[in-house]
C-alpha cells in the first residue's frame, strides 16, 4: 500500500510491558462532512464534530468502559480505533506505534489484533449464510494455513470457548434460528477467531434480554482475563460500567468529560454531566428523593457550543464555561474531570461546594438494613467473585 | 444448584429448529406453482437441445403436401411450401431459447457488474456509472432496438443478443445499485469488514447472496423479454429470417397470409409456445424468493411489526352526544387499599392461530387496575407483555385472537362495560376517550407527513365534533404545554423533533381526550436515560395532576420498580408474580423475579453480587411442560415438570402480600378458586415450601438471594 501504513505485525510481547497501553487514542478528532445541500461559495463546508480531541488508553487484561448517550461519539471512537474510518486529527497507536491502516494488508494486520463486536446480534450476521459459513470465513482469514477439517476443528473450539456446546448443534443453523444471546456469543467467537489483543465491544448487550446480559458480560470478562487482552466496553448504561469495567470514561458531545477508576467515577462523580447521567439512571437501590432537574438536550454537533459543550445544560455553569474549553483537573489519583468547577479560584470553589452539597446523596442506597449476603455459594461467572473455572 | 448444563449453554431454547425443511429441493416441492413452472421450462430446454435428433423433417425442406392441417405425418401441419411446422418449432425453440438465455446472461452480468460496483464503491465512480445507466434508461428501448438491429441485419442470434443486452442492462443495474447501497450499510457487512475481510470477498459472500432473489428475478424477466423481442424483430423482418425461430415462423406465416387462408396451425403453435414459456418463467419467478431465503415465511407467531397496528384516528361519522361529562373525582393519591377498579381483566387468553396450530401468547392472565394506579408489567421478549397490551386495547390483529377471558371497564359514573363485547363504533369511542395508547416507537406511530399539532387536532376533530377551530387550536396548545413541548413546535413535522420530543407528542395525543387509562408499551425504551428520566417524571406529574391510571409495559424492571404502584411479572405468557412495587423489590417471591432483580447492576451502595439467570427466555411455540421457567430455575424439582403452578398468595410479615406462581409456595393459599391440580400434599418439597411461607424465606435454598433482605 502507501508509505503511510505503519501497522506492525504483532510482536508477541504484549504482556511484557504491562504498564504501557496496548491501544491508544491520542488527541483523536473525527469530523464527518454533512451531506446534502448545495455547497456555497466562500462558506466552509459543514461538518459534524463527532469526536473532538479524545485521548483514551486500553491496557492488557483490563476493561475500560466508554459511557455516553446516543450521539456522544462513543461508537465512532470505537470504529476509529478499529480503523474502519480514518481519523481527522490526532492518532491511533497500537503498542505505541502510530497506526494508519485503512486498507489492504496493513488493515488486516491491524484487525488481527483489534476486533470489533457490534451491538445488534440479529443484524450482524449475513442472513443467507449458516453460522458455520460465517465462522469459516473468519477462520480462513486469520488461520490461513488451515484447511477443511482443521478449520472445522477451529470452529468447534471457538464455539466451545463461548459455551455453545455441542458446537455441531449450532453450525448448521441460520442466524434467524438462534436467539439474540446465542448470536452475540457467536459474534464474540467470530472476533476470537483472530485471536486479538484488543476487543472493542460496541454496546454488546444493549439489545439483549435483561436476564441474559450478565452471561455475555461475564463471558467477555473471562476472555479478557484469560487472554490478557484489552477491552473497550462501549455502553450507555453507567451502572453496568461500574460492575464490569476497571476504568470508566464518560463522553458528552464528542468529548471525554470525566474518566477514572469505575468506582470513583460512579460513586464520586465529579462532572455535572456524569452526575446527571447517574441521577437519571433507573435504579431502585438508591433513595430517589432528589433527582437532578434537567430539561436540556445534547447540543448540535454541527455547531457545538463554545467553551464547555455541557454549559447550556449545566446548573453550575460560570462565565468562563461559556468561553474557555475546560482543562482536565485531577479529582483523585487517576480520576480526572474536564470541568471548571475544579479550578483553583474563588468562584469555582463556591460553586464546587454548592455542587457537592446537591449531589451528596446521589448514590446513597435505599435506607434499608442491608445484611451482607450470606456466604452464598459462588455462582459461575459471578462478577464480584470472578471465577473462571466454569461458565 | 440444579442448574442444568443444557440450560446454561442456552442450547435448549432453539435446539430443534422450527421445522423449516433443510433441503432446498424439498422446499421447492412444496410449492406446486413454482414446480410446474420449472418443469415446463425444463421441457422447453430439453426439446431445444435435442431438436436436431427428434425433428421428423428438415425444417427448411419443401414438400408437395402444402398447407395441410395437423395430421399423422405432419403433427402440426405444413406451410405454404410444404415445410413441416413441428420441425420448424423444434428448431425455432433452439434459436429463441439461445437468444433468451444468452441475452439474459449477458444483461445480468453487465447489470450486476455495474450496479454492485457503483453501489459498493460510491463516490465519483458511482456517480459516473449511475449517469451512464440513467442515460440508457431514458432511451426509448424499442426504437433503439430497431435501429441497432438494422445495423446488424444478418449477424444472426448473436447480434440480437447484443442488441437486447445494450438496451436492457440499465434497469437491473439501477435496482442492484440501490440494493447494494442499503446492504453496504448493514451491520453484517460492517462486521465482515471489521474481521478484516477483503472487499471482493465481501461483495461475493455478503452482498451478492443477499441479492440473489433480485438477480434471479431480473434474469428470468430478461429471458422472457428477450424471447419476445427476438420474436418481434424476426416478425418485423428485422432479423435473419432464414434462421428458424418462433419469430421467423410468425414472419413467414404472416407473409403467407396464414390468417386469411385459415391456416391456424401455422401461427398458433409459435404464439402459444412464447406465451407458455413466458408464463412458466413467471411462475418460477414467484417462488424464487421463498426458495432462496432461508427465513421462510414462518407460520405461527407474527412479528412485532405485524402485530403493531396503527391506531387510526379516523373520523367518526356518527355524532354521538356525550352527556354532561362526569368529572372524575379529584385526583386522590392512589393507595394499595383502594378498591376503585377501572379495568378488570379476568383469565385472558390470547392465541396466535397459525398453520402449526394455536400458540398461546398470553394465557390465563388476570389483574385489576385501580383508579390512579400505575400497574407495571415486566417481561422479556416473548413473555407476552406486548400482546397483552394489544389485547386490552383490542388492537390485536389476526393471527392473534382472544380465545378466552373477560375485560371489564368501569366508567367514572360507576357503570361497567364489557370491552370484549363492544362493536366497532363503541370501540372507537372507548379507545382515546376512555383508554389511550402510547407506543414504543413514536417515529412509526406518528404520521410523517402531518405536523404535530395537526395530528393532535385530528384526534380532537374525530371525537369532539362539537368543538370549533379556535377551541381546538387552544386545546392543542394546552396539550403541548402539558407535556412540555414549546407551543411553536406545533407546526413541526415529526422528523424535525428529537426522539424525546416525539415521545412527548405521542403522550400529548394520548392525553388529548382526557382518558381514564393510558397503556404505555415501552414508551421510553428507545430513548437515552436522561431523556427517559424527563419523560417519566412528566408522566408521573401528569398522572398526579390529572388522575388517570397507567399500564406501563417494559423490560426494564428497575425503571418499573421506581414508577409503579403494583408490578406484574410475565414469563412465557403468564403472570408469574404480582405484588406492590415495594413488596416486590424487598421480597421477590418467584425465582424468576429474584433472578431478574439480581441481573441489574446498581449504582447505590456497595456492589452486590449479580447472578443473572442461566439459559434464555422460552419460545412460546415450545414451552416446557409444567412451569415454563423450570429449565432455568435453580430450585426446580420433579413436580415442576408435571404441574403448571397457579398463583399463590404469600403474606408478608409486615402486612401486604404477593402473588407468585411457583410450587415453592404451595402451602400458601391459592389466590383463585381451588385448583385440584395443585395439591400441596403431593409436593415433595413441602419443607422448603413451609420455610418459604414462614416469613424467613429461602435463606438456605436460594443461592441467588438478593442482598436486600427480609427485614425492614
Amino acid at each position: 500500500m502507501s508509505g503511510e501504513t505503519t501497522a506492525q505485525v504483532a510482536t508477541g510481547a504484549g504482556g511484557a510491558a504491562a504498564g504501557r497501553p496496548v491501544l491508544e487514542a491520542v488527541h483523536v478528532t473525527k469530523h464527518f462532512p454533512v451531506r446534502g445541500g448545495l455547497p456555497r461559495r466562500g462558506a466552509t463546508r459543514k461538518v459534524v464534530h463527532a469526536v473532538e480531541d479524545v485521548s483514551l488508553s486500553l491496557y492488557a487484561g483490563r476493561i475500560t468502559a466508554l459511557v455516553g448517550e446516543s450521539g456522544s461519539g462513543k461508537s465512532t471512537l470505537a470504529r476509529l480505533l478499529a480503523q474502519l474510518y480514518p481519523v481527522t486529527g490526532g492518532e491511533v497507536r497500537l503498542h505505541g506505534r502510530s497506526v494508519r491502516a485503512l486498507r489492504g494488508k496493513a488493515f488486516r494486520d491491524h484487525v488481527r489484533q483489534v476486533q470489533l463486536i457490534l451491538q445488534d446480534p440479529f443484524a450482524s450476521f449475513n442472513p443467507v449464510a449458516t453460522i458455520a459459513g460465517t465462522l469459516r470465513r473468519a477462520v480462513a482469514l486469520h488461520h490461513p494455513g488451515k484447511r477443511g477439517r482443521e478449520r472445522t476443528a477451529v470452529i468447534d473450539d471457538l464455539l466451545t470457548q463461548i459455551n455453545l456446546v455441542p458446537p455441531r448443534q449450532f453450525t448448521a443453523k441460520y442466524p434467524h434460528e438462534l436467539s439474540g444471546g446465542q448470536l452475540q456469543r457467536i459474534s464474540i467467537a467470530r472476533a476470537l477467531a483472530a485471536d486479538p489483543e484488543v476487543f472493542l465491544a460496541d454496546e454488546p448487550v444493549s439489545s439483549l434480554d435483561v436476564s441474559i446480559r450478565l452471561g455475555i458480560l461475564n463471558l467477555l470478562r473471562r476472555l479478557t482475563e484469560e487472554r490478557n487482552a484489552a477491552m473497550l466496553y462501549v455502553t450507555h448504561d453507567i451502572a453496568s460500567a461500574r460492575y464490569f469495567a476497571t476504568d470508566t470514561a464518560v463522553m458528552y458531545a464528542g468529548q471525554v468529560v470525566e474518566s477514572g477508576p469505575s468506582e470513583a467515577v460512579t460513586q464520586q462523580a465529579a462532572h455535572p454531566y456524569t452526575q446527571l447521567l447517574i441521577a437519571s439512571a433507573p435504579d431502585p437501590s438508591r433513595a430517589s428523593a432528589d433527582r437532578v432537574k434537567d430539561i436540556g438536550q445534547p447540543p448540535s454537533l454541527i455547531d457545538p457550543p463554545a467553551g464547555c459543550r455541557f454549559h447550556p445544560r449545566c446548573p453550575y455553569a460560570m462565565e468562563r464555561c461559556k468561553v474557555d474549553t475546560p482543562a482536565s483537573f485531577d479529582i483523585s489519583p487517576g480520576h480526572t474531570a474536564r470541568c471548571w468547577l475544579y479550578a483553583d479560584d474563588e468562584e469555582a470553589r463556591a460553586r464546587r461546594a454548592e455542587n457537592a452539597e446537591a449531589v451528596a446523596t446521589l448514590t446513597a442506597p435505599v435506607s434499608l438494613d442491608i445484611p451482607a449476603p450470606p456466604d452464598s455459594p459462588v455462582t459461575p461467572d459471578s462478577p464480584v467473585a470472578p471465577d473462571t473455572s466454569t461458565d | 444448584m440444579a442448574l442444568q448444563p443444557a440450560a446454561l449453554a442456552e442450547a435448549d431454547a432453539t435446539a430443534e429448529s422450527s421445522g423449516g425443511p433443510n433441503h432446498l429441493w424439498l422446499r421447492l416441492l412444496r410449492s406446486p406453482l413454482t414446480l410446474s413452472g420449472l418443469v415446463i421450462v425444463l421441457i422447453f430446454v430439453v426439446l431445444a437441445v435435442i431438436a436436431p435428433w427428434v425433428s421428423p423433417y428438415d425444417p427448411s425442406a419443401v414438400s408437395d403436401s402444402t398447407l395441410v392441417g395437423p395430421s399423422a405425418s405432419h403433427w402440426l401441419g405444413t406451410t405454404q411450401n410444404g415445410q413441416d411446422i413441428l420441425s420448424q418449432m423444434l428448431y425455432g425453440a433452439r434459436a429463441s431459447m439461445f437468444v433468451g438465455i444468452g441475452a439474459a446472461v449477458l444483461t445480468t452480468l453487465l447489470s450486476v457488474l455495474v450496479g454492485v460496483t457503483a453501489g459498493y464503491i460510491g463516490g465519483i465512480g458511482d456517480e459516473l456509472l449511475s449517469l451512464l445507466a440513467n442515460v440508457f434508461l431514458v432511451l426509448p428501448s424499442l426504437p433503439l432496438t430497431i435501429i441497432l438491429a438494422a445495423y446488424l441485419p444478418h449477424s444472426g442470434s448473436l447480434g440480437i443478443i447484443l442488441v437486447i443486452t445494450v438496451t436492457g442492462w440499465a434497469w437491473g443495474a439501477r435496482v442492484l445499485r440501490a440494493q447494494t447501497l442499503s446492504l453496504r450499510k448493514r451491520d453484517f457487512v460492517e462486521a465482515a469488514r471489521a474481521t478484516g475481510e477483503r472487499t471482493w470477498r465481501i461483495i461475493l459472500k455478503d452482498i451478492l447472496p443477499n441479492q440473489v432473489a433480485v438477480i434471479a428475478a431480473s434474469f428470468l424477466g430478461t429471458v422472457t423479454g428477450a424471447i419476445l423481442t427476438q420474436a418481434s424483430l424476426a416478425f418485423l423482418g428485422l432479423a435473419d429470417v432464414t434462421q428458424w425461430s418462433w419469430g421467423t415462423i410468425l414472419y413467414w406465416a404472416q407473409t403467407g397470409s396464414a390468417l386469411l387462408t385459415g391456416a391456424w396451425w401455422w401461427f398458433v403453435p409459435a404464439g402459444l409456445a412464447i406465451a407458455v414459456l413466458g408464463t412458466a418463467l413467471s411462475l418460477v419467478n414467484f417462488g424464487i424468493d421463498e426458495f432462496i431465503n432461508p427465513r421462510l415465511r414462518q407460520a405461527g407467531i407474527g412479528t412485532k411489526k405485524a402485530q403493531r397496528g396503527q391506531v387510526s384516528a379516523k373520523r367518526v361519522r356518527r355524532v354521538k352526544r356525550r352527556g354532561p361529562a362526569v368529572r372524575r373525582p379529584a385526583a386522590a393519591p392512589f393507595t394499595q387499599d383502594s378498591t376503585d377498579v377501572v379495568l378488570d381483566v379476568r383469565n385472558l387468553r390470547v392465541e396466535y392461530v397459525g398453520e402449526g396450530g394455536r400458540t398461546p401468547a398470553v394465557s390465563d392472565v388476570s389483574f385489576t387496575l385501580r383508579r390512579g394506579e400505575v400497574l407495571g408489567i415486566a417481561g422479556e421478549s416473548g413473555s407476552g407483555k406486548s400482546t397483552l397490551a394489544y389485547a386490552i386495547t383490542r388492537l390485536h390483529k389476526p393471527p392473534a385472537e382472544i380465545s378466552q377471558g373477560e375485560i371489564h371497564y368501569t366508567k367514572p359514573d360507576g357503570s361497567t362495560v364489557d370491552v370484549l363485547a363492544m362493536d366497532d363504533t363503541e370501540l372507537r369511542e372507548f379507545r382515546w376517550e376512555e383508554l389511550s395508547i402510547v407506543f414504543q416507537s413514536a417515529m412509526h406511530a406518528l404520521n410523517p407527513v402531518l405536523r404535530i399539532g395537526a395530528q393532535i387536532e385530528d384526534v380532537i376533530v374525530a371525537h369532539r365534533p362539537g368543538m370549533n377551530a379556535p377551541e381546538r387550536a387552544a386545546r392543542v396548545i394546552e396539550l403541548l404545554g402539558i407535556v412540555g413541548i414549546p407551543a411553536d413546535r406545533a407546526n413541526s413535522y415529526p422528523h424535525e423533533l428529537s426522539g424525546g420530543m416525539r415521545q412527548r407528542a405521542m403522550i400529548a395525543v394520548g392525553l388529548a381526550l382526557d382518558p381514564e387509562i393510558i397503556v404505555m408499551d415501552e414508551p421510553t425504551t428507545a430513548l437515552d436515560v436522561v431523556i427517559q428520566r424527563q419523560i417519566i417524571e412528566k408522566i408521573m406529574e401528569l398522572k398526579d395532576r390529572l388522575g388517570f391510571s397507567v399500564v406501563f409495559i417494559t423490560h426494564d424492571l428497575s425503571l418499573l420498580i421506581e414508577l409503579s404502584d403494583t408490578i406484574a411479572v410475565m414469563y412465557g405468557g403468564k403472570v408469574v408474580e404480582m405484588a406492590a412495587a415495594d413488596d416486590f423489590y424487598r421480597r421477590p417471591q418467584h425465582p424468576y423475579s429474584r433472578g431478574l432483580l439480581a441481573s441489574f447492576p446498581t449504582l447505590g451502595g456497595p456492589k452486590r453480587e449479580l447472578t443473572g439467570i442461566a439459559g434464555s427466555p422460552p419460545d412460546l411455540r415450545r414451552l416446557p411442560s409444567g412451569c415454563a421457567f423450570r429449565p432455568r430455575c435453580p430450585h426446580a424439582f420433579d413436580a415442576c415438570a408435571a404441574q403448571v403452578p397457579q398463583l399463590y398468595r404469600i403474606g408478608a410479615p409486615g402486612g401486604g402480600s404477593s402473588l407468585a406462581a411457583c410450587l415453592l409456595h404451595t402451602d400458601a393459599s391459592p389466590d383463585q378458586a381451588a385448583d385440584p391440580a395443585a395439591d400441596p400434599a403431593s409436593d415433595p418439597k413441602t419443607d422448603t415450601a413451609a420455610a418459604a411461607g414462614a416469613g424467613d424465606p429461602h435463606s438456605e435454598t436460594t443461592p441467588n438471594e438478593l442482598a436486600t433482605g427480609e427485614t425492614r
